[in-house]
C-alpha cells in the first residue's frame, strides 16, 4: 500500500505505456507541446505523463507533465482526476507556490532534501511561465540536479522536469535541455 | 451493497487467514540469533542484514549524534535485558510510524517523535515494537505470507523500490513494514507488553492512552484515500485508545520526563512540521496543530505552520485565517523571514497589492540572496502596476 507514494516516478518503468519508442532530432509534436531535441531520446509513457531519458532514467530523465488540471495531482497521473486532498494543482497558484507544490511532490515521491535553488520568470513562446533549479539526494545519497520549466497554457499545467546524477550527467546534458528548453512552444488550442 | 460486499470479503478473508494460521514461534531469549543457516529465520535476516547496511548510510536517516543517544538511552530504559539487541534508525518521514525488523532494527519515524508529547509515550512505542521482536512476530507473520500470499509479489512490491532511482529509502523500508503488519491480537499484546515495560521502568502508564487518543482524532479526519503511516499497519481506534486509558489508570502513576523530551524534540520541530505540511494532508494536520499549539512548549514555528496550513489550503476563509495568524508570528521576535514572502501571496489573493509588495520587498531585504529572487522581483512589479 505505501509503495502507492512512489509509482509517480516509477509508474513509467513498468508495463501499461502505450507510446515507447526513439525520439529523433528535430522538431517532435508532444502532447500539446512541440519540442527540437538535438539528440536521440528514448521516450516511454501515456499522454500527460512521458518520460524521455538517454541512458535510462536513472542516469538522465525529462519527465513531460501536460494537461494538469485545477485539482489534478501534479505528479501522479492515476491520481488526476481524483478529488480530496493531497498534492494538488490550484489554476490560482503562482511560481513560488508551484515552485514549493514541485518540491513537496519530489519529498512525497521519495527523493530526499530536494530544494530549489534557483527560481526565475520565463517566457515560453508568449506565454508567461517559470524555470528553476532544484536539488536533491536518493535514497543511496546519489546526489541529483534538476531543471524545470512550466507553463500555463488552456488553464492546464505544462510542466517539464529534467533530472541527473550531479557527478557528470547532470552538466553533461545541460547545454541539450537548455536548448530543449528554448525550443518549447504550445501548439495545442 | 458495496458495504456488505466488504463485510462478507472481510469474513472470507478472517476464514482464510484463520485456516492458515502458523504456530507462533517461541519468544526471542536475549541475544538471540538464528543459528541454522538453512533456516527461512535466517533467510529473513539475511534480508534484512542488506536492508539496514542501506539504512546505515541513507541520507533519509536523521544522523543527529545527540537525537540517537537518546533513544538508545529510552530503548535501553525501557529494555535493559535487549539493549544490545536493538538498533534505532531514526528516518525523516513525516508520518506517525515505527517499525521492528526481526534482526533487531527498529525504524523509527521523525512523523512520530513529531507527534509524541513527552518520554514516557515514545518509551512505550519502543516498549510495544520490542514486544514484536521479543515474540519474533515478525518471523511469525513471514511465514502466514509465505503461506497465504504471492511471496515473490510481495517482495518485489516491497524491495522493487531500491531499484528505482529517485526512490527514498523509506519506500522499501515501508514496504517491507506493510509486509509485517499485524493482526489485532499481536498489537493488544504488543501494547501490554510496552505498558508493562514503561511500568517498570517507572514511566508514567497513562500515556499510552493518551497518546492514542491523539492518534485517533487525527485518524477520524484524515483523508483515508491517502497514505496514513501507521494507521495501515496499527489500527487507532477509540476502542484501543480507552483500552490502553484503562489498563494504565491501573497502574498507578510514573514520570513523563516531558521537559527532557521537548527540550531535544525543540530545534527540530520546524523541519519536521514543513514535512508534516509537505504531504497536503490538511485536515490531520490542523488537528495536530491545534494539539501542539495547546501544549505548553508551543513556539513560532508551530504557529508559523499553522498559518502556512491555511494558506496552502485556501479553503473559503482560509487566506483571512493564514492573514491573522501570518501576523502574530510576524510579531513575535523569533519570526522568521520566509513569513513575509508567505503573507505577501496572502495579500496579493486578498485584493491587497501594495501591502503584498511591501511583505516582498522585506523578505528580499532579510533575504538578499533568496533562490527566487528574480520571481519575486517580478511579482513585485506586477503589484505596483496593478
Amino acid at each position: 500500500m505505501m509503495v502507492l507514494r512512489w509509482l509517480p516516478l516509477i509508474a513509467l518503468f513498468i508495463a501499461g505505456c502505450s507510446s515507447n519508442g526513439l525520439v529523433r532530432p528535430g522538431s517532435v509534436q508532444v502532447d500539446g507541446l512541440q519540442l527540437r531535441p538535438g539528440t536521440a531520446w528514448t521516450q516511454r509513457g501515456v499522454k500527460g505523463e512521458r518520460q524521455w531519458t538517454i541512458d535510462g532514467p536513472q542516469l538522465n530523465a525529462l519527465e513531460i507533465y501536460t494537461g494538469i488540471k485545477d485539482g489534478d495531482f501534479i505528479f501522479d497521473l492515476d491520481q488526476r482526476n481524483k478529488r480530496g486532498e493531497g498534492l494538488r494543482y490550484r489554476a490560482s497558484m503562482n511560481a513560488l507556490e508551484l515552485q514549493e507544490l514541485i518540491v513537496a511532490g519530489l519529498r512525497e515521491a521519495g527523493a530526499i532534501d530536494p530544494e530549489s535553488i534557483r527560481l526565475a520568470p520565463r517566457e515560453v513562446g508568449d506565454l508567461p511561465g517559470f524555470e528553476l533549479e532544484l536539488r536533491f539526494a536518493n535514497a543511496q545519497g546519489l546526489h541529483y540536479r534538476a531543471l524545470g520549466l512550466g507553463f500555463v497554457a488552456d488553464q492546464r499545467l505544462q510542466f517539464l522536469l529534467y533530472y541527473a546524477p550531479a557527478e557528470y550527467y547532470f552538466e553533461r546534458e545541460r547545454r541539450e535541455i537548455e536548448s530543449l528548453f528554448a525550443s518549447l512552444r504550445w501548439t495545442k488550442g | 451493497m458495496n458495504r456488505r460486499i466488504v463485510r462478507v470479503g472481510a469474513l472470507i478473508a478472517l476464514l482464510w487467514l484463520n485456516a492458515c494460521a502458523v504456530a507462533p514461534p517461541p519468544p526471542a531469549p536475549v541475544g538471540y540469533q538464528p543459528t541454522d543457516v538453512s533456516s527461512d529465520e535466517a533467510g529473513l535476516w539475511a534480508q534484512m542484514v542488506k536492508i539496514e547496511e542501506s539504512l546505515a548510510s541513507s541520507p533519509a536517516r536523521v544522523n543527529d549524534p545527540e537525537l540517537q543517544r537518546y533513544l538508545n538511552d529510552v530503548s535501553c530504559k525501557v529494555a535493559p535485558d535487549y539493549c544490545e539487541d536493538l538498533r534505532i534508525y531514526l528516518i525523516r518521514e513525516p508520518y506517525f510510524n515505527a517499525a521492528m525488523y526481526p534482526n533487531g532494527v527498529m525504524l523509527v519515524w521523525t512523523g512520530l517523535l513529531l507527534r509524541v508529547e513527552d518520554e514516557a509515550q515514545l518509551a512505550f512505542v519502543l516498549g510495544h515494537e520490542l514486544s514484536h521482536f521479543r515474540h519474533r512476530d515478525t518471523l511469525a507473520r513471514w511465514r502466514q505470507i509465505k503461506r497465504t500470499e504471492n511471496v515473490v509479489a510481495s517482495l518485489s512490491v516491497a524491495g522493487g523500490a531500491f531499484g528505482a532511482g529517485l526512490v527514498g529509502v523509506a519506500g522499501a523500508v515501508s514496504g517491507y513494514a506493510a509486509l509485517f503488519a499485524y493482526g489485532r491480537d499481536l498489537e493488544r499484546q504488543a501494547d501490554r507488553y510496552g505498558l508493562e515495560r514503561i511500568h517498570q521502568a517507572g514511566y508514567d502508564p497513562s500515556a499510552p492512552g493518551r497518546l492514542w487518543q491523539s492518534m485517533w482524532e487525527e485518524d477520524r479526519v484524515r483523508d483515508k484515500a491517502l497514505l496514513s503511516g501507521i494507521f495501515a499497519t496499527h489500527p487507532a481506534t477509540e476502542e484501543r485508545a480507552s483500552e490502553l486509558g484503562r489498563q494504565g489508570a491501573e497502574l498507578g502513576p510514573g514520570s513523563d520526563h516531558r521537559s527532557r523530551y521537548q527540550a531535544l524534540i525543540a530545534p527540530w520541530r520546524g523541519q519536521w512540521l514543513d514535512d508534516e505540511l509537505g504531504r497536503r494532508h490538511y485536515a490531520q494536520s490542523e488537528v495536530l496543530l491545534r494539539r501542539l499549539l495547546s501544549w505548553p512548549e508551543a513556539d513560532v514555528s508551530t504557529r508559523y505552520a499553522l498559518a502556512e496550513l491555511y494558506r496552502l489550503r485556501a479553503a473559503e476563509g482560509d487566506l483571512q485565517r493564514a492573514l491573522s495568524t501570518y501576523d502574530e508570528v510576524l510579531a513575535l521576535p523569533q519570526a522568521p523571514a520566509v513569513a513575509y514572502r508567505q503573507r505577501a501571496q496572502v495579500r496579493a489573493k486578498l485584493g491587497d497589492p501594495s501591502g503584498a509588495a511591501a511583505d516582498y520587498r522585506q523578505f528580499l531585504r532579510a533575504q538578499p540572496e533568496a533562490p527566487e529572487q528574480a520571481m519575486i522581483e517580478q511579482l513585485i512589479n506586477q503589484l505596483e502596476g496593478s
